[in-house]
């Protein structure tokens, strides 16, 4: 590669890095803590803590039960997240006109067990995690767009690294443990890129058509369809029927729900009601395939006599199966738990690429410079420290925010607001603090006393955890509360690994 | 020119203004009309093509911007991506009238 060619690129790398990089690095870090939405329900919701058997719970009743509480609705649609082992309860979505002619969305919560009506305050922590990496809390659809953005600057910064560091074998296996801090930071940035570089091709690759494919329809559509997004839609979604304005009663729900699980042999996720009460009524059942990349099908039936309609998936054409694969591959839910695992580490290994990318840049740059020139650099590193090491820090203190704040009234604005000022004190943390190794490693260990202390808190306010055994304790609690155990204790023995060398601050 | 030929190390992190404000600026439109375009020629059927003119927005995005980055003046890479463009649109213009 030409000299020219080789500095433009390295340039090109740096500052697409500097620039964005600690977006990407909220998104990365966001989204591999996002992953487990489903799984911390129960660790969230204390109130949901029960054991689901698949074969006997009555969506029917609940469904009508829920439409007869509100008979001034009438809605088209209907939505329905059905249970599951992690997140056991049924939730039904409608909306309704008020009195004001105002469409309000309603929410409603089954415990399907019972058929008791839960009272949720919004799916305050998991929610508010997942919407900061899938929008960045900004309004939609400029936080989408803006995480689609950013996958394409992740793509730009993975090429030009690739092709700048050509020798992709040879920095598979070098970290030179012994050598100058900065060849450390170096080699741990080359070998995390190296290692993780077809996963993070592939999340930067796939978030990026996620947050643009709005954008993306709407373009595609101007031409192909003379500008009718809708057609385009129906293209992806198929054509709903529409209501005819007859009444005729609605058939059994769970009927319905056994024939599509029969059919597919896989769980069931979602369900969509349309038209209910009519003679076009409609139920559309998507399973969620656990084991495959293929496209979850919709089993879609009449409501009038629950016949069986067809099974429409969007994997029915060799583009349609390369784009269905995209959700399951970018959320890694066609692997079950030990998948999401593996995505979150890699997931953390990519927000620790955009980190040790900051600090080799700072480190090379500031080198070169006088010390009287070295204070900007100085205090990218610093902010780079306390917004990377703070996000570890205000996740963990949105996790007590959920067991502490009191649950009545909207919680999710809480939870915000108790994350960005644990995150605003540990960037302060940072930028004040005279040696940014200092900061951090203090921001860092006071995460570790939280991420260990959190399964005691839940322990003690909820009744149940680890240390409190109960009939409705169970492997999801557990499960999450060893997480955060384990979590605590790695970064222990990182702070522990990184005080070894002491090296002396470089910039 | 001669600058051009042999970098000093202190170009190393300097980007040409020039070139990125034109990839910026350019390729999101060169992106999108160039996978459309690529997506022509698939011999597929219509709902095929919106599917890989899709999947292949984001890499012909990141292409157009690396090629305009690395472009050796500001005019070939604000006139070649413009090229790229004019192209693309024309493909996918003619595309859709002769379909």
């Amino acid at each position: 590669m030409r000299q020219r060619t080789a500095l433009r690129l390295y340039a090109l790398h740096s500052w697409t890095g500097v620039v964005l990089g600690l977006l990407v690095f909220v998104l990365c870090f966001s989204g591999s803590v996002a992953l487990f939405y489903d799984e911390l329900h129960q660790w969230e919701h204390p109130e949901h803590r029960t054991a689901l058997d698949e074969n006997d719970y009555d969506v029917d009743g609940i469904v009508r039960h829920a439409l007869a509480s509100h008979p001034a609705a009438k809605p088209s649609a209907i939505y329905l997240t059905l249970p599951v082992e992690a997140k056991p309860l049924l939730d039904i979505r409608f909306y309704e006109t008020g009195a004001d002619q105002r469409r309000k969305l309603v929410r409603l919560h089954y415990d399907v067990t019972t058929g008791r009506e839960l009272q949720i305050h919004g799916e305050n922590l998991g929610r508010f995690l997942r919407n900061l990496h899938t929008d960045l809390h900004l309004p939609n659809p400029i936080g989408r767009y803006l995480a689609g953005l950013l996958g394409i600057v992740m793509l730009l910064s993975i090429v030009s690294g690739v092709i700048l560091h050509r020798k992709i074998l040879a920095n598979l296996f070098v970290f030179r443990v012994h050598r100058s801090t900065q060849l450390k930071w170096s080699d741990a940035h080359n070998v995390i890129g190296t290692w993780g570089l077809p996963f993070h091709i592939m999340i930067a690759f796939t978030g990026a058509l996620l947050g643009l494919s709005t954008l993306l329809l709407s373009v595609l559509a101007l031409f192909n369809f003379q500008g009718d997004v809708q057609a385009a839609r129906q293209l992806l979604a198929g054509t709903p029927p529409r209501a005819v304005g007859h009444a005729v009663p609605m058939t059994n729900l769970d009927s319905i729900l056994d024939d599509a699980r029969a059919r597919r042999g896989s769980r069931l996720e979602y369900a969509t009601i349309l038209n209910w009460g009519d003679e076009n009524a409609y139920i559309s059942v998507q399973a969620r395939a656990d084991d495959s990349l293929d496209a979850s099908p919709e089993h879609r039936y009449w409501l009038r006599d629950g016949s069986w309609d067809e099974t429409w998936s969007l994997g029915r054409s060799v583009g349609g199966r390369m784009y269905a694969a995209i959700t399951p591959l970018h959320y890694a839910t066609y692997g079950g738990l030990s998948l999401k695992i593996l995505y979150a580490f890699l997931g953390f290994a990519a927000s620790a690429l955009v980190v040790t990318g900051i600090r080799v840049w700072t480190q090379r740059r500031a080198s070169r410079l006088p010390e009287h020139a070295r204070s900007p650099h100085r205090l990218l590193l610093k902010a780079t420290g306390g917004i990377s090491a703070g996000m570890v820090l205000a996740t963990l203190c949105a996790f007590y925010a959920n067991k502490i704040l009191p649950t009545e009234g909207e919680q999710v604005f809480a939870i915000g607001a108790v994350y960005f000022l644990g995150w605003l004190a540990a960037l302060v943390c940072c930028l004040v603090s005279t040696d940014v190794g200092r900061g951090v490693r203090l921001v860092l260990g006071t995460s570790a006393l939280l991420a260990m202390g959190a399964p005691a808190v839940n322990a003690l306010t909820t009744g149940q955890g680890l240390f409190i055994r109960t009939a409705s304790t169970n492997w999801w609690v557990d499960g999450a509360d060893l997480a955060l155990l384990v979590v605590g204790l790695g970064l222990l023995l990182g702070l522990y690994c990184s005080r070894l060398p002491n090296s002396p601050p470089e910039c | 020119m001669a600058r051009d030929r042999h970098p000093s190390p202190r170009d190393a992190n300097r980007l040409p203004t020039a070139q990125v404000l034109g990839a910026v600026l350019l390729a999101p439109a060169v992106g999108m009309f160039l996978a459309m375009a690529l997506a022509a020629f698939v011999p597929a059927s219509q709902e095929n093509r919106i599917f890989i003119g899709g999947l292949l927005v984001p890499i012909a995005w990141v292409g157009a911007m690396v090629w305009g980055v690395l472009s050796r003046t500001p005019l070939r890479c604000w006139c070649g991506l413009a090229l790229v463009l004019v192209v693309s649109l024309g493909v996918v213009v003619a595309d859709a009238i002769l379909r």
